[in-house]
């Protein structure tokens, strides 16, 4: 099955992130797609990524308006879009996601 | 593109730093107003009484925080750890410097920058030396840079700011009511996009100083406006769409209440040209409305639960049930034989 793990956030922190988060897991779950959601809210990181899910993932999306810890990617295959762009358009991104559209993070 | 995007996202770190400690700050002014209420009018209002001084200087001092959080964490956004103290003292400087809002913006990038050349220059230095360049040079060099570069941007922006401000404070007639329905109607066209941010931050921007502004009000009625009207338009024109939509309808409340317009977004995907226009002018409306009642806010944030703080606060319910009712009006027009559909 593949895998998938996301990190949603937005500046207000109350709104956007969440909902960028539940699109993003109706659609995997419509695709059959494992995904594991980290969210980076008003409230602080929600759902942390564990070390072992990040190198055993397939791709990473990243859907963020605001800064978060990226240090943890180098060297992983990931798509990085406007948090808006996960809740208007999750099924492309998760279909470019499956089709290897990503890139290899850098620093 | 690339580019762009990341200028808005450090841009938008120090912004959602910052939302909280105005939250607070504004409500507290606020608060000290409500128990200084008898001393209205005088020229020590809002700290006439003990309990009421406390709010006041409490709110104040909260709010003396909002440009350094500001800057430091766009700072931070741009050059991690090492740009927070160029950063606070950036937003310190603006605050103290008044240049305000947009100085402390300017501030924040220029720390953080100039942090990125200070961390590239100080790459190559001997292992033996890479423990005091965290703690002792990167410190000291950039609050020397940044205290000097904010002399600058003090002297540049400072006018200007004063300027803005000044204008914000004197907002009133006609031309509040046209800012005020721009702004309204700004607010809806993204839900929570870029152009919603300018507006809001222009909003933002009007209170930094404690001071409650129209344009705050505007700005929050314009936004809380559109999840409003399409809820309603969902419960009393139930035929004109499907039984999900009805149940979207019903969190919108909920959003819109609490001054999250996102909650529009399902709506206006699913059929932009119908949605779009109807939320636009209900927020406009909403907002000219705001102008013409001359309602003012100084909290950020919160919705209907900050009502209670405003000036003038039965101009912003009637504004936002005259916005709601033109809003769900327009959709049914708008929507005649025609069903809108929720993916």
């Amino acid at each position: 099955m593949f895998k998938l793990i996301a990190v949603t956030a937005c500046p207000t922190g109350i709104a956007h992130t969440y909902m960028a988060a539940e699109m993003l897991e109706i659609t995997a779950s419509e695709f059959s797609v494992q995904i594991i959601i980290e969210t980076n809210g008003a409230m602080g990181t929600e759902h942390k990524l564990k070390k072992t899910d990040i190198d055993s993932c397939d791709a990473i999306i990243i859907a963020a308006d605001i800064k978060i810890e990226m240090k943890r990617f180098i060297g992983k295959p990931l798509i990085e879009v406007s948090v808006t762009e996960a809740i208007r358009n999750p099924k492309k991104l998760i279909q470019d996601a499956m089709d290897g559209l990503y890139k290899i993070y850098q620093d | 593109m690339k580019k762009r995007l990341n200028a808005y996202k450090n841009m938008m770190s120090g912004v959602s730093h910052m939302l909280p400690f105005a939250v607070a700050g504004g409500i507290f002014i606020a608060l000290s107003f409500i128990f200084d209420a008898s001393n209205s009018g005088a020229i020590d209002f809002g700290s006439g009484t003990a309990i009421a001084a406390w709010f006041n200087d409490t709110g104040h001092l909260v709010m003396s925080f909002m440009l350094p959080i500001l800057s430091g964490f766009i700072a931070y956004s741009i050059a991690d750890r090492p740009g927070l103290v160029p950063g606070f003292i950036a937003g310190a400087l603006a605050t103290t410097g008044d240049s305000g809002f947009i100085g402390a913006l300017i501030g924040g990038f220029l720390a953080g920058y100039f942090m990125l050349i200070l961390i590239k220059i100080f790459v190559k230095l001997p292992a033996s030396l890479t423990s005091l360049k965290a703690i002792f040079i990167l410190p000291i060099l950039g609050t020397l840079i940044i205290s000097f570069s904010m002399i600058g941007v003090n002297l540049i922006i400072g006018p200007i700011s004063n300027g803005l401000q000044g204008f914000f404070d004197g907002l009133s007639g006609p031309l509040a009511i046209v800012i005020c329905f721009i702004a309204g109607g700004m607010m809806a066209i993204d839900m929570g996009g870029p152009i919603n941010k300018i507006a809001y931050l222009f909003g933002v921007a009007s209170i930094t100083g404690g001071v409650s502004s129209i344009l705050m009000a505007a700005v929050m009625a314009g936004g809380m406006t559109p999840p409003l009207g399409i809820a309603l338009a969902t419960l009393i024109f139930k035929n004109r769409f499907t039984e999900e939509e009805i149940k979207i309808g019903k969190s919108n409340w909920m959003m819109g209440a609490t001054f999250v317009t996102e909650g529009a977004i399902p709506f206006a995907h699913a059929k932009p040209k119908v949605v779009l226009p109807a939320i636009i002018a209900g927020s406009a409306i909403a907002g000219a409305l705001i102008g013409f009642f001359e309602t003012s806010l100084a909290a950020p944030h919160g919705g209907i639960f900050v009502i209670f703080i405003m000036h003038n606060w039965w101009g912003f319910i009637i504004a936002l049930v005259v916005g709601m009712i033109v809003t769900a009006l327009l959709l049914e027009i708008f929507l005649v034989n025609k069903k809108i559909k929720v993916e």
